[in-house]
């Protein structure tokens, strides 16, 4: 085989490669008129699939096709993934869960979409103002505040405890430690916040690590999503599920599991589904020029809080809130819209 | 009747079209058209499309040079990704130490201290890249092994210099090396011509491909082994601290968890280029050729596939190496 028989192969299997996973893609001839918007997150955890199901049905409802591309929780890779958005003329508009907003990699390039014209938002993680039009997600601080309450009632002889989140300069991250700290009040002294870079078996071992250096912890709080069933599974590999109290936010499946067989006392559930539906509506609001349509989701100041509510398992007496819900009824919930996380 | 030149002219272009380089200039037309075919909005057209493939293909480019070289004296560099947050780290923190409250304060640098943190980075690369040659010549371990060490601890280590936080690098002058786009393009120009010529035009080159090609038959030559492996590591850890500036600029901060697996990238690259994992072949032409290929084509498959494009570039990028790695060597075989 010489030179440019191998060439011609590898193009064609490229090809074909190219052509078979199109398949998945829109029908052909639905895709040119519609706007297309872009989401992408800032780590890639079962949390985002309820965020997919929610772009899917307001995809559906709105006319638009809409891509949600995972990033692997790195800085780099969300500079990677605005990038190449950027070079897609048919992009209208684009939904960023801002990995670091002190990044000015990340900052520049959302600058860069909006200079070109295209819509961009924050959801989930918000980002510097000038860098999207809207913000859209759980008002972190707040979130905090309320989980810090719960533990507050948890302990009420207060205690250390240890915090475990993927990236601790991270907005979302930042406000949520802080509410925590403020809502659970002086008796609770979060003595280390420990960071894995979203690498969930390193998420696993800061677990471990802690209650093997600090054995008069009290308590364990997962920052986000994936370090709930970290938590859970290394406290229960330890045996030691009766001696500590364990508090978290979103609800995994595993999450789920674990609030349903007692394994964790409360968590802080956002609502993904909403935040890609509402995100996704205000895209074609903007991209439609309408303005009212905009202002009613995000209010003038374009920001729109999506509420947080406290899980705890069907039995637990200990925690009250206005927000709070029992697993059963939050389950039920989440069949209605067939999502297995939120 | 025609002359000798018209002949010799005849003869070389038939030569060209039977190398490697002539092979992939024709796949990357080929990848090029097929993706702006099959994209419904053509965006391969679009000068922003233009730009996106050359700043990725930039820094690929820099970093395969260098696996290649490494490759082609018949070595293997693991600790690339490494390498590239590492001594990010190390220039954000010399920019912070020497800049201080003018670089907190987001004010003008100046020029010393971006010259001078630069220099010291690139002199730690180099120091880096020295250890890589100890470790293999005076302490004879494997290059894999050697490189998969430093590949764990260098990353480490950069986590313990921050204190595992990132550290600012947002200075406007320091950060141009990326932003603005024909700052890396001339740095990879300069790169590529001085490696080339390296490879190619000196004694060095030759004896580096000798080394690839049979380490015992070099050695029993007469060629200084440890001197030729401190040049191929060395210049391999150097191009690799070049792109950790360059990312360092690209993200405004020094990053330790930036640039995890592109060591996998750089030597799929030089590989898809035509150089040989057994040491002793490749060109570093062949090598920028093979970054395009690769970077038109990871680029390109978010054109052409419009949802959940991510989800297919590594099968892409899979396909791609193997067929040439399968190839390179049926080739090999038939010659």
């Amino acid at each position: 085989m010489n030179s440019r028989k191998y060439w011609i192969v590898m193009a064609c299997a490229m090809l074909t490669t190219l052509a078979c996973s199109t398949s998945k893609g829109p029908e052909p001839g639905a895709g040119g008129a519609r706007p297309r918007f872009v989401f992408i997150s800032n780590s890639n955890s079962p949390f985002w699939d309820a965020v997919r199901v929610g772009l899917d049905n307001a995809a559906k409802e709105f006319n638009v096709e809409v891509e949600l591309m995972r990033n692997d929780g790195s800085t780099g890779g969300q500079i990677r993934r605005l990038e190449q958005v950027g070079a897609q003329r048919e992009v209208k508009g684009v939904m960023v869960s801002v990995v670091e907003p002190s990044a000015s990699g990340i900052i520049d390039q959302m600058k860069s979409l909006r200079a070109k014209g295209v819509h961009v938002i924050a959801v989930d993680s918000d980002g510097p103002m000038e860098s999207r039009e809207a913000y859209i997600g759980t008002n972190n601080l707040e979130a905090g505040r309320n989980l810090g309450k719960a533990a507050a009632q948890l302990l009420p002889q207060g205690g250390k405890v240890i915090a475990f989140v993927g990236i601790r300069s991270a907005q979302n991250a930042q406000e949520r430690v802080n509410g925590f700290k403020e809502g659970a009040g002086a008796k609770i002294q979060v003595i280390d916040v420990m960071e894995d870079s979203s690498d969930v078996n390193k998420a696993r071992r800061n677990v471990a690590a802690a209650l093997q250096n600090h054995r008069d912890v009290k308590m364990l709080v997962g920052i986000w999503s994936y370090n709930a069933p970290a938590i859970v599974d290394e406290v229960k590999a330890a045996g030691k599920r009766s001696k500590l109290k364990l508090v978290t936010f979103d609800a995994e499946p595993n999450t789920l599991l674990a609030l349903k067989d007692g394994m964790l006392d409360v968590t802080a559930v956002q609502n993904p589904y909403r935040m890609a539906y509402l995100g996704v509506k205000v895209l074609k609001a903007m991209v439609d020029g309408d303005q009212p349509g905009v202002t009613s989701v995000v209010g003038e100041n374009g920001i729109k809080d999506t509420g947080v509510r406290l899980v705890v398992p069907d039995d637990s007496k200990t925690v009250t809130s206005e927000f709070l819900v029992r697993f059963s009824d939050f389950k039920k919930d989440l069949d209605a819209k067939g999502l297995t996380s939120s | 009747m025609s002359s000798p030149n018209i002949l010799g002219g005849q003869r070389a272009w038939r030569s060209f079209l039977g190398t490697q380089e002539f092979g992939l200039t024709l796949a990357n037309l080929i990848a090029w058209g097929i993706i702006l075919a099959l994209d419904p909005q053509h965006n391969f057209a679009s000068l922003d499309s233009a730009r996106l493939l050359l700043r990725e293909g930039v820094l690929l480019g820099i970093l395969a040079i260098g696996a290649a070289i490494v490759i082609i004296a018949g070595g293997i560099d693991l600790s690339v990704g490494s390498v590239i947050a590492f001594t990010g780290v190390v220039c954000a923190l010399l920019l912070r130490a020497f800049g201080g409250e003018s670089l907190a304060a987001h004010q003008a640098l100046p020029f010393w201290i971006l010259l001078t943190s630069i220099l010291l980075t690139l002199v730690t690369g180099l120091l880096v890249g020295a250890f890589h040659t100890l470790l293999v010549v005076k302490l004879d371990l494997p290059p894999f092994i050697a490189t998969l060490g430093t590949l764990a601890g260098l990353r480490s280590l950069a986590k313990v210099l921050s204190n595992d936080a990132k550290i600012p690098a947002n200075n406007d002058a320091f950060r141009a090396l990326y932003t603005i786009w024909w700052v890396p393009t001339l740095i990879l120009v300069f790169v590529l011509l001085a490696t080339a010529l390296l490879m190619r035009r000196t004694k060095v080159g030759r004896h580096l491909y000798a080394l690839g090609g049979n380490e015992e038959a070099a050695r029993l030559s007469g060629l200084s082994v440890g001197q030729l492996k401190l040049i191929a590591y060395s210049t391999a850890a150097l191009l690799s601290t070049v792109v950790g500036i360059l990312y360092a600029a690209r993200q405004g901060q020094g990053d330790a968890e930036s640039a995890v697996g592109y060591e996998l990238s750089a030597i799929a690259a030089a590989v898809v280029g035509g150089c040989n994992l057994r040491g002793g072949i490749g060109t570093v032409g062949g090598t920028v050729l093979g970054v395009t290929f690769l970077t038109i084509v990871v680029n390109g498959i978010a054109n052409v596939i419009k949802v959940d494009s991510t989800q297919w570039e590594g099968l892409v990028m899979g396909i791609v190496l193997i067929l040439a790695v399968a190839v390179n060597r049926f080739r090999k075989e038939k010659d």
